[in-house]
């Protein structure tokens, strides 16, 4: 009998161990999910100064429709000009895309975010765009900057 | 004569070859040699423990001046706070922020410089850099480190760990060693006896404060057996795995992954000539503001006094990580370093079962759920512990024999070895280290002690 049991007890114990080697890779589908939103900016690929620019974002999510949004805006300002950002209103166009139009006075390099809320959710991408020409200052400041070293932590 | 009186005169009477006497006697040795062996260790854990259960009182004084800011109102965004760290530490690599948690409190930002990691303390109000600490110099967490790890890495985490089993050896032994034979016997059982004259008295002063904190003792053992490195990581992995513990990162496993979009590599005009310059990333996306990350979890209510762990890698993501003194306000959130989405919210309320019963057992356990009434209890458990391993080691003093160890010796006995063995061979196997260490000290006795007279005599065996 307590052979028996003995042996029952060390078989669980192995199986047990087994999954213990490391957390499965979909083990956060047994817990809480978050639904997640998605937001694609487009731009066209060139944009010149003092013309007007459709500007569009797509909105999709991960397995469900995206119901009317609540709110979704843009934010365009200038690089090195944070303080004043222009702010617009989309208006959908279709059912998963909004659209605004603006234009730009100067060239240079732009961000453009896009504020997108629903009820529960709220994601905030940001774009970088070029208009027209950059100067050569503009255009060094692209290029990749040099890796800072970095450190690694242990996990907190 | 009590088995508790024949126990203290065990030199002056003939030994008394019953079975239950036998198998007294080999308890006791048990709880001999794990006490011998382990109480140095239980002894360490119950003096850092005693005092890292008042950090936040030591921790309140002892950075008094980095962590208190006038509340003068008005308030710099949490950019400009991090710029103004990186603007006076140049070679400063951010990884951590922790926003004020109220107008009297500073910001914390975390920074490695070269080998060593600061924490820099920012004046939430004007910007003002207050000053910084550098973690080696963390009294609590130092002390922290040799509770956990006998401040030696995974070795020392193994020793804390096979210390703290054997510990639950010594309690279940020690209460079969302490059991009334008689069941009404009050004196030596719940009271010590002061009027039996000294011996009786030492050993009352251990067996019975002993059974007073052995509750405390083993909730100790089984609410620090989790965090442990070797049983408690494999425990957390097998219970997020069966989705009954905590959500994958918040102990064990990986966070999820931001949503890298990459872009082709685009013409840059530029004043004097179109050329074509790769920009700075094939990232479509800005990495999102640290503005923005706080924003977001405003949004979230996540109580202030979260810690943003930045990301390291283009795919990592942002981490909010809320431990607070009670484990039902606990939050891990990840979210995306360019869009801002939350993926995944880990609250208590998300956690299985065993998942709340661990995060429970540590708040406790560390003397944070219940306030100060927590800690004192816990100090008091901690004294209790050291007062037992002190006065068990008075207790062996006191009957060591000159020329050998003071092993209590014992006869063989076939049939209670067999029940013995199995229950032995159970609990090394749910506590493996505690299983190699039988096997290792078997293997001893077997190839050294039995075969070396003066051992054999000197340990009794």
């Amino acid at each position: 009998m307590m052979k028996k049991f003995f042996y029952l007890f060390s078989s669980f114990v192995i199986i047990l161990l087994l999954s213990a080697c490391s957390v499965d890779s979909d083990a956060a589908k047994l817990y809480r999910k978050s639904e997640k939103m998605k937001a694609v900016i487009v731009i066209p690929k060139t944009v010149n100064p003092n013309e007007e620019v459709d500007l569009k974002v797509e909105v999709t999510k991960e397995d469900k429709k995206v119901e009317k949004l609540e709110s979704m805006n843009i934010e365009i300002w200038k690089k090195g000009n944070e303080e004043n950002k222009k702010v617009i209103e989309g208006k959908r166009t279709a059912k998963e895309t909004y659209e605004v139009v603006n234009t730009f006075s100067e060239d240079g390099i732009y961000y453009v975010k896009a504020e997108v809320r629903t009820k529960d959710l709220h994601i905030m991408p940001t774009k970088q765009m070029i208009v027209g020409e950059l100067s050569e200052e503009e255009a060094k400041s692209l290029e990749p900057e040099k890796e800072k070293e970095d450190n690694h932590h242990s996990h907190h | 004569m009590t088995s508790e009186d024949k126990a203290s005169n065990r030199d002056k009477r003939p030994s008394v070859k019953t079975s239950s006497s036998s198998l007294y006697k080999t308890i006791w040795r048990w709880h001999f040699y794990a006490g011998l062996i382990f109480t140095p260790f239980l002894l360490i854990l119950a003096i850092t423990g005693g005092i890292y259960l008042f950090k936040p009182q030591i921790e309140n004084v002892l950075y008094q001046d980095l962590y208190e800011v006038e509340d003068e109102g008005g308030s710099i965004s949490p950019s400009k706070q991090i710029e103004a760290v990186t603007s006076k530490y140049v070679d400063a690599h951010v990884y951590k922020y922790r926003p004020s948690d109220s107008p009297n409190h500073s910001s914390e930002v975390g920074v490695h410089i070269g080998d060593g990691t600061y924490t820099i303390f920012v004046n939430p109000h004007n910007g003002e850099i207050i000053g910084q600490l550098n973690d080696k110099d963390r009294l609590m967490d130092n002390i922290e480190k040799f509770h956990g790890e006998l401040m030696v890495g995974t070795i020392g985490d193994r020793i804390v760990e096979l210390a703290a089993c054997w510990g639950i050896v010594l309690v279940v032994t020690g209460i079969y060693l302490w059991w009334p034979r008689r069941k009404t016997k009050f004196w030596g059982v719940v009271l010590p006896r002061f009027s039996k004259g000294k011996k009786v008295l030492m050993r009352d002063l251990h067996a019975v404060p002993a059974f007073w904190i052995s509750a405390g003792l083993l909730f100790l053992i089984f609410t620090g057996l989790p965090w442990s490195g070797l049983w408690g990581n494999t425990f957390q992995q097998i219970t997020t795995n069966a989705g009954l513990g905590y959500p994958p990162s918040v102990w064990v496993g990986d966070a999820p992954k931001s949503d890298v979009q990459t872009k082709e590599i685009a013409d840059v005009p530029w004043a004097a000539e179109t050329m074509k310059v790769p920009l700075s990333t094939s990232k479509d996306l800005l990495p999102l503001s640290i503005d923005d990350v706080v924003k977001v979890a405003d949004e979230q209510n996540v109580t202030k006094g979260y810690n943003i762990i930045f990301p390291q890698t283009d795919d990592g993501v942002y981490t909010l990580s809320l431990f607070p003194p009670k484990a039902q306000d606990e939050v891990t959130m990840h979210i995306d370093q360019y869009t801002g989405a939350v993926l995944a919210d880990y609250r208590y309320d998300s956690y299985k079962p065993l998942g709340k019963m661990i995060a429970f057992g540590i708040t406790i356990h560390k003397g944070t759920q219940f306030g100060l009434m927590n800690q004192l209890i816990g100090l008091l458990v901690c004294l209790g512990i050291a007062g037992v391993v002190l006065s068990g080691f008075y207790l062996w003093l006191k009957r060591k024999p000159k020329s050998k160890l003071g092993a209590p010796k014992v006869a063989e006995n076939p049939k209670q070895m067999k029940t013995l063995s199995f229950i032995i061979i159970i609990m090394g196997i749910l506590f493996p280290l505690v299983g190699v260490s039988i096997i290792v000290v078997l293997l001893f006795d077997f190839f050294v002690v039995k075969r070396v007279p003066q051992l054999k005599r000197f340990l009794n065996a």
